[in-house]
């Protein structure tokens, strides 16, 4: 019993992430994402907060952001999806920034939701597998 | 090393020191509660909701150690069809896996299927007795979520958080809610089994995280002493036990007098009175000798194989219509069984005809239960796990991990039952009606009369919510 078992852990490191090939995506920028991330969830609080400046700020960080991200998808080529997200993540945070400029913090929440719904459908295919 | 300018620096750059740290606890629309660790925030008293709520209370049942939906109840003919083939990559394509143990050929399930109930929802024999109930469910066949490890998706599907320190679910409706019994815990936690602490199980899934320390679950024990070290040591007699605390109390209020702004000064002195009224409150809320013997038929508490989880279910019943707001039952196995979870990487038909012999019946009969005194209507039974299992197999004879697509359910509490959603034609993938964890969690707390996106916590200077960024109502199954 202890063998198979043995056996059975060593076969799980041995093909842990072996099974599925997916692109190269060694040389992205982890670290932006990750700034990237906590710029998503202080938007939430600024646009919650109705602070125009901040929002404005938040959301310029995420434009520029997926800029350089549909930038690093189209020159990976074959990967039109992600390229496709990154576009339209960068026009919904454009939108953030004007809409919270007009003090329309209703229709920023409403981008805001897709924004967010715009990074995961992202994430879901390319973003690498929590353990 | 990333060549773009960081948060902090691009922040700064902009003149706004302070940036998205500097927020209010208002967010978008009215009636919205949010507060922070350093004001003192009562658990045991009721809350106003964001809006007229369809439910009361949760009764959570978690599946712990990932049960195979394809054997039980997301019926796939065409993976019968496709048995012992390797999984095609039409299916694969883009399938991002981490721990898994090597993608076996594909493995059919050796159940019989059926149809059942007007809903027409299928159903396999391992769950005889739940298959009369479907009527009373919405299952949700398109639920996916991330990891594929039981700890790491154990906690997002609690906590929505991938790593130890969210608050859990149970946490966040008692923040949300209150107390509707100041006489218990507005959470509670009824582990069974022996392998009730072991991954994904242990007490980070009914944390309070960061929320304070008062809306963590409280774990009950089997037996009539639910709450260890709740009962009067046998010394000590109920008047000087009584006396003790009008003494300890009156020096309590006597500070508080000279700092007003003391939370945890007062949440201490509610916690001391709390654990008193408990003490007589807390093992008549378990008592099952109360009940009748139907009643404990019903539940299979007198049976060996459904004893425990019969038992904690008709515990939830009884925690429910005492008003607790949210139950937490965790699934087990008896103390001589060699199957301690639903975690089938090897043998299934063995695993699961265990597992869902001790979980059928108890749930069928709460189910039942519930309906005929009414509580259905106001109470959510939830059945979920970290995630489902692969359809292709592992060493010949079991399933792995699968966080891609698999079966929830939910029942009463506002729900419309039927299907909705669905996974692929061999039940690898969700592919339609998908519902993550947060979209589950921002579900329940609808029906509990609470906006996810209005419930927030200010937490290091963010505004933090129970479902993170994410969460959709899944408005489709609600009635």
């Amino acid at each position: 019993m202890l063998t198979r078992k043995l056996f059975f852990i060593c076969l799980c490191t041995l093909t842990a992430g072996l099974a599925f090939a997916s692109i190269d995506l060694s040389d992205f920028d982890d670290e932006l994402m990750r700034n990237m991330d906590d710029a998503i969830k202080a938007l939430d609080g600024s646009i919650g907060a109705k602070d125009v400046q901040a929002s404005a700020v938040d959301a310029q960080f995420i434009a520029e952001g997926l800029e350089w991200a549909e930038g690093y998808f189209t020159a990976k080529g074959d990967v039109p999806d992600a390229v496709q997200w990154a576009a339209q993540g960068r026009e919904f945070a454009a939108a953030i920034a004007a809409q919270t400029g007009k003090n329309d913090f209703d229709a920023a929440f409403t981008s805001y939701r897709s924004l967010v719904k715009t990074c995961r459908s992202c994430h879901d295919v390319y973003k690498p597998p929590s353990l | 090393m990333s060549n773009h300018r960081s948060r902090r620096e691009f922040l700064g750059s902009a003149a706004l020191g302070v940036g998205g740290a500097a927020i209010s606890s208002i967010l978008p629309g009215a009636g919205l509660l949010s507060a922070s660790a350093a004001e003192f925030d009562d658990p045991t008293t009721p809350k106003q909701p964001h809006f007229a709520p369809k439910a009361k209370s949760v009764i959570w049942l978690h599946m712990a150690g990932a049960p195979s939906s394809l054997d039980l109840f997301d019926y796939k003919p065409d993976l019968i069809k496709l048995h012992g083939q390797p999984l095609p990559e039409s299916f694969s394509k883009n399938l991002k896996t981490a721990t898994d143990g090597g993608v076996g050929a594909l493995l059919a399930t050796k159940r019989t299927w059926k149809q059942y109930g007007e809903t027409g929802a299928w159903v396999s024999d391992w769950l005889p007795h739940l298959s009369a109930q479907v009527d009373n469910i919405a299952f949700l066949k398109g639920t996916k979520t991330e990891g594929s490890t039981h700890v790491i998706s154990s906690l997002k599907l609690h906590t929505s958080g991938l790593t130890p320190g969210r608050p859990a679910l149970g946490a966040w409706i008692q923040y949300g809610l209150g107390s509707a019994n100041p006489d218990l815990p507005a959470f509670v936690v009824l582990p069974t089994g022996k392998g009730s602490a072991g991954g994904g199980r242990q007490a980070t899934i009914w944390s309070s995280g960061f929320l304070p320390a008062s809306y963590q679950g409280t774990a009950f024990r089997q037996g009539d002493s639910p709450i260890l070290h709740l009962a009067r040591p046998q010394v000590v007699t109920a008047e000087e036990q009584r006396s003790t605390l009008d003494l300890l109390r009156s020096l309590n209020e006597h500070q508080a007098e000279r700092y007003p702004q003391d939370s945890e000064l007062q949440a201490r002195a509610r916690s001391y009175d709390l654990a008193f009224r408990m003490q007589k409150t807390a093992p008549e809320a378990v008592d099952l000798s109360k009940e009748s013997e139907a009643t404990r038929k019903l539940y299979g508490v007198d049976e060996h194989a459904t004893q425990e989880f019969g038992t904690a279910l008709l515990r939830a019943r009884r925690l429910v219509e005492r008003n607790v707001r949210f139950v937490h039952a965790i699934s087990g196995t008896p103390e001589d069984s060699d199957v301690d979870s639903w975690d089938a990487h090897n043998d299934i038909e063995k695993n699961h005809s265990v597992m869902t012999r001790s979980v059928d019946k108890p749930i069928a009969g709460l189910l039942a239960d519930l309906k005929s005194r009414g509580l259905l209507d106001t109470t959510l039974v939830v059945w979920t796990s970290e995630f489902g299992r692969t359809p292709y197999g592992q060493t010949g004879d079991g399933r792995d991990h699968n966080p891609w697509g698999y079966t929830t359910w939910i029942a009463g509490g506002g729900i419309k039952p039927g299907s909705y959603g669905a996974t692929d034609e061999i039940g690898l993938r969700a592919v339609s009606g998908v519902v993550d964890t947060y979209d589950l969690q921002a579900t329940i707390l609808h029906q509990l009369g609470l906006d996810h996106s209005r419930l927030t916590f200010q937490h290091l200077g963010r505004s933090e919510r129970a479902t993170t960024v994410f969460g959709e109502v899944v408005k489709e199954i609600i009635a």
